[in-house]
């Protein structure tokens, strides 16, 4: 794999979120990696300050927060794009006053005068900082940029991230949705960062993702079929308000009540101090999820006064419980609107810094409860999703624009899918799946199959269509033939994941005429075929004798 | 899934003889769905659907431009291959060149890691046995075996070492001391020679007649207490896995390490000869004592003066405390002053 160190285009990959960013490259050795800011942090804390002469960004910019919150703007990444009317409601209080500027959303704050600066120069004014770390950090100028974007961004949102984005000095090379991103950091990135091998279904390595990102001021739950490494997201769940941040306000009220029974004074009106709060629980939150028990201390809170507290995790565990019902509640709805259970689900994929709450990781778990299923969160969480871009980055910077604007056209990306499995069924009556449902087209697979029986002169060969099945369905129709009763009381049943079966014939063909051999000797090589017109072709090969028939099956033509 | 599932059966009695196929019914229809513009198998998908390729178009075009990318590799080798080295056996494989047989013998120690793994797949590309069996040529693998193993040494960090530090084709010997010639064109090349046995780096170089003295004895000092990964496995006469007997095992080991430590002692005091050889040679040296002298006469010299100078300073006090001033005014006096002076 090229390095994006190692030749003249040097391209990050770059995750701006609500509340932090994140910047990586591709190493010398292939792994992915993230950049620290001058300040040592890899999480890069998505804020622009103002103060008196300077424009500070990120970590400096969050210390601003204590002490001159109306001059620090936070939370501005999702309103790129947005009219003042779209996000007046919903604009954070107590930091930078959101105005409107011809329409647009913008920010008003004292910098050599008052100013007002729109949603777009803010994203500038921050991403030009990232271009400027990551040079700092390599020594070199950076070129180019892939960028993960929500999947809920509208249109006029990615140019305008895009736009803010070259005007900070970087190509876009392609802009790619957060959880894709996660799921190819996995693809690419497991082998070459952890040394070992990515444990695949198959051969053709087909698996249905759910990519669970519970980021700041969301959780977004993916769902993704993987098919021989094309990528199709088949649904996405937005549950706005249940980030981390939700969890920063759980704190923040326990907290609230604690000052106030120990000195009178009521601060959930107090927009400042708020900040502050809000500021040092997210830190007490952090701690829980290492710790049994985490202090919070904010400086002269209100009036003056200090805070200092305690709280163990049991007790935010309690706290939260609701909060992680929800989370969970979103992840089965995802399920549910693309039919699928927890146990068809192959790997679920972490990522979003609060992911690492442990108890919502044990609750997860528990959904997905079919051993089969991985959980997978190997990466940094916050990092994940910079890591798929810059593979991705590393993989077209060698392309001109021209070609990666014709690939990513929708013309290009929008193709029929299949919507049934394809399938033989073998000599032992057992539905083998060649090409799964919801593989998109055209396609093209290869199978070895041999012979059943010795001196096996005729192979029958029959395709099918097949469906899902609950294995518990067919395990009960079984039980009820049996009759026989035998209830496994007490035991744990783990829900075993559905499995196809034959449906509707295709076609049948018999290869003559083979030569005599034992058992599991002879080499049957099919290939398959799929175009975009559901036109269906089917070779069969033996490869000794080269003896071969192929068949083509017309798309349904109705 | 495991392969065994893999397996067919006969066509049912049903079967017409004559009969090849039958078709049924053709598959439905689908939804049309985004795809994720990532990953490699994107990259060959947009690459067939651009063009407007078949899967089995742009496999054959793949499959060319692969081939000719070979090809263009095997004709970038430029060192010739000698009939000698191509029939080595590689059972001898210890006494084996192992940068001539990827066609490095100009880099050597020099070679970096990725130009041996592109000789190696230029070398394999060109010599891989399949490729002479299809080209009618004998069957032969035994420099296919030479390359393999040259490999295997090369790019392999510790067994590399082992090999470079008793390379035959690099000569350890230390020139006569009597030797004629231009010092800094006959000792250059010699320690950057020896350098790439430093463990330590970057490792001082010899410099040319205008180097500082501080340098210079910067240089002098970093090789007297030279630190050197050089080591003499490679040598070993015999191997420990020849044995399975534990005591011969131990025995052999023994015997090697001795060896080895024989070895490594010698090639210390080697380079401890030519440090001194070199120091004793050295113009600078020479010059650095000549320019001491000179310096200390100098200022012996300066010293002797500003004694003088001091005496001439008491004896000029006293000149004019004993003559009126005006008496300086005429040019007789000043003359007459001059002469006392000097
Ligand atoms: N160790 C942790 N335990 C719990 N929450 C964490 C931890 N680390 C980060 N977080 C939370 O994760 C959120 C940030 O995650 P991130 O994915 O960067 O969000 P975004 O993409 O919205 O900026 C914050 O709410 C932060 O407090
Ligand atoms: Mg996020």
């Amino acid at each position: 794999m090229p390095s994006a160190t190692d030749s003249k285009h040097v391209i990050i990959g770059l995750r701006i979120g609500q509340s932090y960013s994140s910047i990586a490259i591709i190493n010398k050795d292939g792994r992915a990696d993230c950049i620290a800011n001058e300040d040592g942090e890899r999480q890069i804390p998505t804020m622009v300050a103002f103060s008196g002469e300077e424009e500070l960004t990120g970590t400096q910019a969050r210390v601003q927060l204590l002490s001159n919150a109306k001059n620090t703007i936070t939370q501005f990444r999702n309103f790129i794009g947005k009219s003042y009317e779209e996000c007046k409601s919903i604009a954070n209080a107590g930091t930078a006053q959101l105005v409107d500027k011809d329409g647009q959303a913008a920010y008003k704050v004292e910098f050599k005068g008052e100013t007002i600066v729109t949603v777009q120069e803010v994203c500038t004014k921050y991403i030009t900082s990232l271009r400027e770390s990551a040079e700092n950090f390599l020594g070199q100028s950076v070129t180019g940029t892939v960028l993960a974007i929500p999947t809920y961004f509208t249109e006029e949102q990615k140019d305008s991230l895009k736009i803010a984005t070259e005007k900070a000095g970087l190509r876009v090379l392609q802009l790619i949705n957060e959880p894709s991103a996660a799921a190819l950091a996995y693809e690419l990135g497991y082998v070459a960062n952890s040394g070992q091998k990515l444990m695949t279904v198959n051969k053709y390595d087909d698996r249905t993702d759910v990519i669970v990102d519970l980021g700041s001021d969301s959780l977004d739950v993916s769902v993704m079929s993987v098919r021989s490494g094309m990528y199709t997201v088949l649904g996405t769940t937005h549950g706005p308000d249940l980030g981390g941040a939700a969890f920063d306000e759980l704190l923040v009220k326990h907290f609230a009540s604690e000052f106030k029974r120990k000195t009178k004074i009521d601060i959930m009106d107090n927009k400042r101090a708020l900040v502050k709060l809000r500021n040092a629980v997210e830190i007490t939150k952090k701690t829980l999820s290492s710790n049994s028990t985490a202090p919070c201390s904010v400086e002269s809170l209100a009036e003056g006064i200090d805070f200092h507290g305690n709280i163990n995790r049991t007790r935010f565990e309690i706290m939260a419980n609701k909060l992680f019902s929800k989370n969970l509640e979103i992840i089965s709805e995802a399920l549910k609107e693309n039919g699928l259970e927890p146990q068809s689900i192959d790997e679920v994929i972490l990522c979003g810094g609060a992911s690492r709450i442990p108890k919502l990781q044990s609750k997860i778990r528990e959904m997905f409860v079919n051993p089969s299923t991985l959980i997978r969160q190997d990466f940094e969480p916050e990092e994940v999703v910079a890591y798929g871009c810059a593979f991705q980055g590393s993989l077209i910077s060698n392309y001109a624009d021209t070609l990666i604007n014709d690939s990513i056209n929708s013309s290009t990306t929008f193709t029929p899918h299949l919507l049934k499995s394809i399938g033989i069924v073998n000599a032992k009556q057992e539905f083998i799946t060649l090409i799964p449902e919801n593989t998109p087209l055209p396609v093209r697979r290869n199978f070895t199959f041999s012979n059943y029986l010795e001196n096996q002169k005729e192979i029958y060969i029959t395709i099918w269509e097949g469906v899902q099945k609950h294995q518990e369905d067919e395990k009960k129709a079984e039980e009820e033939k049996n009759d026989e009763k035998e209830e496994g009381e007490g035991e744990i049943k783990i829900p075993q994941r559905p499995i196809n079966v034959p449906d509707k014939l295709l076609a049948e063909m018999v290869l003559k005429n083979l030569p005599e051999k034992k058992t599991n000797e002879l080499k049957i090589d099919i290939t398959i075929e799929v175009n975009i017109d559901n036109k269906c072709i089917i070779m069969a090969k033996e490869i000794a004798t080269d003896k071969k028939l192929e068949i083509v099956i017309e798309g349904n033509t109705k | 899934m495991s392969q065994t599932q893999f397996v067919l059966g006969v066509p049912p009695p049903t079967w017409n003889d004559g009969e090849e196929f039958r078709i049924h019914c053709g598959i439905s229809d689908g939804l049309t769905r985004n795809i994720e513009p990532i990953g490699n198998q994107f990259l060959a998908y947009v690459r067939r659907k651009l063009n407007n390729y078949s899967f089995s178009d742009d496999e054959r075009i793949q499959a060319e431009a692969a081939t000719e990318q070979a090809e263009e590799i095997i004709l970038e080798d430029s060192e010739e291959e000698t009939s000698e080295l191509l029939n080595r056996d590689p059972k001898d494989w210890k006494e084996q060149d192992h940068y001539a047989v990827l066609g490095l013998s100009k880099y050597r120690w020099k070679a970096t890691e990725e130009q041996i793994k592109h000789a190696h797949r230029r070398k394999v590309l060109k010599h891989h046995p399949d490729k002479k069996a299809s080209s009618g040529d004998t069957n032969d693998d035994a420099f296919f075996k030479c390359i393999q193993k040259a490999h295997e040494v090369l790019s392999d960090p510790v067994k590399r070492r082992q090999f470079d530090s008793v390379d035959d084709a690099i000569d350890d010997e230390v020139p006569s001391s009597k030797a004629k010639g231009d010092f800094f064109k006959t000792y250059g090349p010699i320690f950057e020679r020896e350098a790439r046995f430093s463990n330590k780096t970057p490792v001082p170089m010899l410099g040319d007649i205008n180097t500082s003295k501080p340098e210079v004895e910067a240089f002098y000092d970093f090789w007297y207490n030279f630190d050197s990964w050089r080591s003499f496995e490679y040598l070993d006469k015999e191997d420990t896995d020849s044995t399975d007997n534990r005591d011969d095992k131990r025995y052999i080991e023994k015997k090697n390490k001795a060896e080895r430590a024989k070895r490594k002692k010698e090639d210390n005091i080697r380079r401890g000869k030519l440090i001194d050889q070199a120091l004793s040679l050295d113009p600078r040296i020479l010059k650095f004592k000549q320019e001491e002298k000179a310096a200390k006469e100098a200022k012996k010299r300066e010293k002797e003066d500003a004694a003088k100078r001091a005496e001439e300073e008491t004896r000029k006090v006293l000149l004019i405390k004993h003559f009126p001033l005006h008496y300086f005014s005429s040019s007789f006096h000043s003359r007459l002053v001059a002469q006392m002076l000097l």
